[in-house]
């Protein structure tokens, strides 16, 4: 296994530019991930990496090798595709040992690779079964031993849960990591599907029209987003991102909305003072960061009425028209809930639970090193 | 079951090949009321649709729709609009005539004329937020826009049945929870019943009056959001329902000092009142299986006797809650936790199982008890 660094890496179709002077490092023994909508540029950086594409501009190293140059086979890169890609007249066995056979290695050397590998991918029992029959899963399973006996330096997984159905998702994400923390390998997994970024990377790389967004663990992005963009990918619901204006007075500050106000606590109100007075900001709020009351006395700093309700089991998702203004504001509650449509509520936000970004370029003011 | 107005599908099977698409089908929606069909892929849910369409024809059963027998009319005389997950844009035609087409149709008896064609065109387009877009042709939209198109076409009509298949499965999550709420406040304003299939579970809990969950062509269960959530028919039911689904601990059940008791090789968990007076413990119940929400697994702060230590093996940090996977005996268990722990794969966890939402299964059919 060997780590993967790209350095102000571009691609151009044509007059089209996919990707942007990127530049991260992945560890030896990391998965890392590629996220973003469709058309964010991930899908051209794992080919550059595969080198199925050619480096327009920038390098691209395995380890200590620079491989601008090197074609898909001296890389020494497996891949795992969303449609598994199994030969379909092949066993399990047949599928896995494959690229061994591709090599002329000999039976009782081949049989010696693939038990292991069966072992931990628990496709023991299934060794001589017809891959056609196999669930989704245990595809994608087969795939990724197909992959693993050819002791690449890095697996590529390109969306490899896709076509799977939601219990197996949860299944094959948690073996994928699993399985990836035990053998130390290193991989790359480009995705659209925040979920699945988080449950199986340690860093995440948020692509948004070619250009890096953030990096970071997926934890750090839920709580510190470098920007807008990246506050509104993370999370669902999606964080609120309300307009204000910044009013200064003596030596607080506060966020102005249309009838409402929060007054943020020392710490943010050092990083965004330096700022001027009456700018126009974004505050962002994440739903479950809201608290939610009927009761006047403990009303809030926002005042609104019950819009939309929304049942997901574990937890409610309010929608909350704010008073005197179209603002809407999304709550997501565990509490038991005792009010309907239509019901007046106080909404109380915070001083902990705030990001604010500039309205301009949207960066988050409480994370920006750079100057403003 | 009284008619009424709505649709309802009764008994209806269908089969292609040796293959049973659908059988022995029974739900219904009422005026106004919105039913999701969710289920796995191979569940039913397209061919549901397609029978209630009139694309297909039912091997038996009958289906009804605002009191009328349509089991066997062709498609234009049901008076139903659907909304097809292929899309099924005329790839020559704008986003607007695309929507207007089918308003024009000359065998629909519900036709609307050219300024209602065009009300109702602003209206869904604004609806979807495609107000921009009426005169691109398909070609010209990103897969997520064909989506909305496909689904004001459905919605510019005014028929007797609404049939949404998958409508905003493609959508950003953004966008995807706006629509659940527009839509469902247009739909259930109207005097027509809505059927709408999503393989997503929580979509179908949180957009529906009531749930419908297929497996293999057989409805599981049709009830209400809460009650599939909270009381799954079966274990089936329950491997499909959540984010993420129940735990299912193998088990046997025992009365000790007036208490019942589910326990394991791992945990011996007191089950509550209810559950005692309801489960009559005469018969055997040496197999069960025990179903808890991950959210019903805490960590726990002391170590009372029903504190459990777990080695974790999977961590899941979701921002706002962490999902751990833990190894409890024979079971891997994954648990849900809203205040994040500072935790790792091999570490060693203190648990905590709550067994006040538990609903225990019988083990030989899966079907709750």
């Amino acid at each position: 296994m060997a780590s993967v660094t790209l350095d102000n890496v571009s691609k151009f179709y044509g007059d089209v530019r996919a990707t942007h002077d990127l530049s991260f490092h992945c560890e030896d023994g990391q998965m890392l991930a590629l996220l973003g909508p469709s058309g964010c540029g991930k899908t051209s950086t794992l080919k550059m990496i595969a080198g199925i594409e050619e480096v327009d501009r920038g390098e691209i190293h395995i380890g200590t090798q620079l491989v601008n140059d090197l074609s898909p086979g001296q890389r020494n890169i497996a891949m795992v595709f969303e449609d598994y890609a199994l030969y379909p007249n092949m066993s399990v066995f047949e599928n896995i040992a494959f690229p061994l056979k591709l090599r002329k290695w000999p039976g009782q050397e081949i049989r010696k690779r693939i038990e292991p590998v069966l072992e931990l991918l628990g496709l023991e029992d299934q060794r001589e079964s017809d891959v056609r029959r196999l669930s989704g899963g245990a595809q994608q399973r087969v795939s990724i031993g197909r992959a693993l006996v050819r002791e690449p330096e890095l697996i590529i997984f390109d969306e490899p849960l896709s076509h799977l159905d939601a219990d197996q998702k949860v299944q094959l994400r948690t073996e994928i990591r699993r399985l990836q923390k035990d053998t130390g390998l290193t991989g790359i997994l480009v995705t659209h599907d925040q979920t699945e970024a988080t449950a199986m990377a340690d860093l995440v790389v948020i692509m948004n029209h070619g250009k890096l967004q953030q990096i970071a663990s997926p934890q750090s992005l839920y709580d510190h987003p470098a920007n807008l963009f990246v506050a509104e990918f993370m999370g669902e619901p999606a964080m609120n991102l309300l307009s204000v204006r910044l009013e200064i007075d003596g030596s607080n500050c506060h966020l102005v909305g249309e009838g409402w106000s929060v007054t943020p606590d020392r710490a943010v109100a050092d990083r965004i003072m330096s700022s001027a007075q009456g700018r126009e900001l974004i505050l962002g709020v994440r739903p479950e960061l809201i608290k939610v009351s009927t009761s006047r006395a403990v009303r809030g700093n926002i005042e609104g009425t019950l819009a939309w309700r929304e049942y997901r089991g574990d937890v409610h998702v309010l929608t909350i028209a704010v008073a005197g203004g179209d603002t809407e504001i999304v709550v997501e509650s565990r509490q038991r809930l005792d009010f309907d449509t239509g019901a007046a509520l106080g909404l109380e936000i915070t001083a902990e639970a705030l990001n604010v970004f500039d309205a301009t370029s949207g960066r988050n003011l409480l994370t920006d090193t750079t100057e403003h | 079951m009284n008619p009424h107005d709505g649709l309802r599908l009764e008994q209806v099977s269908k089969s292609f090949a040796a293959n049973d698409a659908v059988r022995d089908l029974s739900i219904d929606a009422k005026p106004g009321e919105i039913i999701a069909v969710t289920g796995p892929s191979g569940a039913g849910k397209t061919t549901t649709c397609r029978l209630i369409a009139g694309l297909e024809t039912p091997n038996s059963g009958i289906i009804t729709v605002a009191a009328r027998e349509v089991t066997r009319l062709p498609p234009q005389m049901r008076s139903v609009s659907i909304m097809f997950e292929s899309f099924a844009l005329y790839p020559m035609m704008t986003v607007a005539d695309n929507i207007a087409f089918a308003m024009r149709a000359p065998t629909r008896d519900d036709r609307a004329d050219e300024a209602e064609i065009a009300r109702r065109l602003k209206d869904v387009l604004a609806l979807t937020e495609m107000s921009e877009l009426g005169g691109r042709l398909p070609h010209e939209l990103s897969g997520g826009q064909k989506q909305r198109v496909a689904l004001c076409r459905a919605l510019a009509l005014d028929p007797m049945v609404y049939l949404l298949d998958e409508p905003i499965a493609h959508l950003d999550a953004k966008l995807r929870h706006k629509l659940r709420a527009a839509l469902r406040r247009r739909l259930v304003a109207s005097a027509t019943p809505t059927l709408w299939s999503t393989p997503d579970s929580m979509e179908a809990l949180s957009v529906a009056d009531r749930v419908a969950v297929l497996i293999e062509g057989r409805l599981q269960q049709f009830d209400h959001p809460v009650t599939i959530y909270k009381r799954p028919a079966n274990t089936r039911v329950a491997r499909l329902v959540g984010d993420p689904a129940m735990n299912l601990l193998r088990g046997g059940l025992v009365r000790e000092n007036g208490a019942l008791l589910f326990r394991n090789q791992a945990i011996s968990l007191t089950l509550p009142e209810e559950a005692r007076v309801r489960i009559d413990t005469g018969k055997s119940m040496s197999e069960v299986v025990l179903g808890i929400r991950a959210a019903d697994i805490e960590i726990a702060s002391n170590s009372g006797d029903d504190a459990r230590s777990v080695e974790v093996n999977s961590y899941e940090p979701f921002g706002k809650y962490a999902i751990v996977g833990a190894k409890l005996g024979a079971d891997t268990i994954k648990a849900k936790f809203f205040h994040v722990p500072p935790v790792d794969v091999d570490d060693v966890l203190s648990i905590r199982l709550h067994a006040a939402n538990a609903v225990v299964f019988d083990g030989a059919t899966g079907n709750a008890i």
